[in-house]
């Protein structure tokens, strides 16, 4: 599903990856996420 | 698996670590489940009854299915400057929650006496778009949450979510597609 004023398609990775970002963000730190079986690694900020 | 990356985090050998997926459908009952929030454990889809587990989690009955982002967070709390406690951690995960969604442009809030993440703006209809367990005392998180994404909310009609019979389900797919009504209704 796609919003296009959003510029945002609803997908499981693009929210596994928003969430992971926000954790991150939260507690200023590195979060390693293993997405629905592949690895995947998202760094803080 | 889930224990054996707890085990590891708490040895130190791996990283704080984010495990995000879909189970298959499944209702679970937690330790201060009734069982009669279960209403018809057979599935929308076909006449075969859904797996049923009980299991150690506090909180009544949840439904796990399909279109669900599920997320179990293993974070070594004792690693964090400023120290976050297991209460606090969870406040987070919740605007870890409610920032993500508002990322898709959805509205989400808490609402007081209520665990999880809810919608509606119009502060009558509250509907739950995010559940979590609750917090326990352990040095290494492992208590999940659930974020509706886009499952079958007809599966939702099986059990009474959390034992909270006057509230609503909803994911972010029907958010988006009223958020688009409300769009297009204004224009």
């Amino acid at each position: 599903m796609e919003n296009k004023t959003l510029g945002k398609k609803l997908e499981m990775e693009a929210v596994s990856h928003a969430i992971t970002r926000q954790l991150a963000k939260s507690l200023d730190a590195d979060i390693v996420a293993g997405i629905a079986g592949k690895s995947i690694e998202v760094q803080s900020y | 698996m889930q224990e054996t990356l707890v085990e590891l985090r708490k040895q130190g050998r791996i990283a704080d670590t984010l495990l995000l997926l879909e189970h298959t459908p499944v209702i679970t009952l937690g330790r201060n489940a009734d069982a009669k929030n279960i209403v018809d454990s057979r599935s929308p889809w076909s006449s075969v009854a859904i797996e049923v587990f009980e299991i150690k989690r506090g909180g009544d009955v949840t439904f796990h299915g399909p279109g669900q982002l599920v997320g179990y967070p293993i974070c070594d709390l004792r690693g964090f400057t400023p120290r976050v406690g297991a209460v606090e951690f969870v406040r987070r995960l919740e605007e870890v929650l409610i920032r993500a969604c508002t990322e898709f442009g959805i509205d989400t809030k808490r609402v007081p006496g209520l665990t999880g993440v809810w919608t509606n703006p119009d502060e009558v209809s509250e509907k739950k778009i995010a559940s979590h367990r609750r917090p326990h005392l352990a040095r290494i998180t492992s208590h999940g949450f659930a974020l509706n994404v886009t499952p079958d909310l007809e599966s939702f009609k099986m059990i009474v979510p959390c034992g909270i019979a006057d509230k609503a389900v909803t994911s972010m797919e029907q958010e988006w597609s009223a958020w688009k009504t409300r769009r297009s209704e204004r224009n």
